[in-house]
């Protein structure tokens, strides 16, 4: 996998973040960039540090009885489970833009970081399989470290602003793209897979 | 306080939202359509409201119960809610789609409270005592009775095709009888 489809997969699962912040965008009155700089910080940070931790941990300290396992149905969940793993959640995401849930929007005064940082560990469960995920494609993530803690921390910011000025009717856009780009890069790797 | 141009956005957001009821369901009003319909853009909505049911609560205080208190106050009780029943018939389409939004914070809910606060301002003007053989109710719970005696009416009356024909002066008086005489007073035996 070459580093643009890393990036492509990077910013795939950040549009969940994107559609949950423009959520939060769309309730506030007026945006405090200090807070919004604080918030993608923790909310992006979180996500970058899930996606890059998972995958760390599988290649590490899984990888060597995984990686060289001889059984032929080890070799084959390793080369079917990212596929699921991309498969499946960029399917959820289309779902969740299809099912387009309609959210009471009321003015909050602030964005708590309790609730941000509640909100962005239910969030994260797309990075870590996404990173384990990679990990099975033996790609260590390492190398593109900076670029996914920028990617989920702009992802944040933009979905603050996007929440803010065009409301969270914009979410079912997030979805639907952060969707298809997570199916295309599963059926790539599929492909892969198979012609390899 | 707000000043003129602060009144005037009120205003046109007020307008915009009740424009946007009569073409979708309250649930699929958006924020950003009711700026869009104002002219505005999408953050100036929360300066003005806190969120839509707050649009609701606006367009009953500026049109109905600020000026039935104006009635209440200078002795025209009969008129006020003879009022309210005249100001539901001439926005019949509105209150149409509005009674049709349920739940918490519905519009029953939001009109039976402000009638109620109407009801306790009428009882406490005329600095009344509740009798004995019903003192243990509040007047809170007295107006409340009532107010969701009117609201009930005003809801059938509104969404029921039944009623369609009727004006406002007959269902006043259907309401003003039935609230001044009892249960077998309205009932009568078939001959």
């Amino acid at each position: 996998m070459k580093f643009i489809e890393i990036l492509l997969l990077t910013v795939g699962i950040s549009f969940d973040s994107f559609a949950v912040m423009t959520c939060k965008g769309a309730m506030l009155p007026q945006i405090k960039k200090p807070q919004l700089i604080k918030i993608g910080i923790i909310f992006g940070g979180w996500q970058a540090l899930v996606l890059l931790l998972s995958n760390f941990a599988l290649i590490h300290y899984l990888g060597n009885f995984i990686m060289f396992s001889n059984s032929i149905s080890v070799s084959i969940l390793i080369k079917i489970l990212p596929v699921l793993i991309f498969f499946g959640l960029g399917i959820y995401m289309i779902w969740k833009a299809l099912k387009n849930k309609f959210i009471h929007e009321r003015r909050e005064e602030d964005l708590l970081l309790r609730d941000i940082f509640i909100l962005a560990v239910i969030t994260s469960i797309d990075a870590l399989l996404v990173g384990i995920g990679l990990a099975f494609l033996k790609i260590n993530l390492f190398d593109s470290m900076l670029s996914i803690i920028l990617i989920n921390f702009l992802s944040v910011i933009f979905g603050v602003y996007t929440g803010y000025y065009y409301g969270y009717e914009q979410k079912t856009k997030a979805y639907t793209i952060g969707g298809i780009m997570l199916v295309s890069i599963g059926m790539r790797v599929l492909l892969n897979t198979l012609f390899s | 306080m707000l000043n003129n141009k602060d009144k005037n956005t009120k205003k046109l957001l007020c307008e915009s939202f009740k424009r946007q009821l009569l073409k979708r369901s309250f649930d699929k009003i958006t924020i950003k359509m009711i700026t869009d319909g104002a002219g505005v853009i999408r953050p100036t909505f929360y300066n003005y409201y806190r969120d839509k049911y707050e649009v609701f609560e606006y367009i009953l205080d500026e049109e109905l119960i600020n000026v039935t208190y104006i009635l209440i106050d200078n002795g025209m009780e009969i008129e006020a809610i003879k009022m309210i029943f005249t100001y539901f018939d001439n926005n019949r389409s509105f209150f149409h789609e509005a009674f049709k939004v349920e739940g918490q914070n519905s519009f029953e809910g939001i009109l039976v409270t402000k009638i109620s606060q109407l009801f306790q301002r009428i009882i406490q003007k005329h600095n009344v005592k509740i009798r004995e053989s019903a003192n243990i109710l509040s007047t809170e719970n007295i107006a409340k009775y009532y107010s969701i005696g009117i609201v009930y009416i005003l809801k059938m009356w509104i969404l029921s095709d039944k009623f369609e024909k009727i004006t406002s002066d007959e269902m006043f008086n259907a309401y003003m009888f039935i609230i001044t005489h009892s249960m077998f007073d309205i009932i009568e035996k078939p001959v």
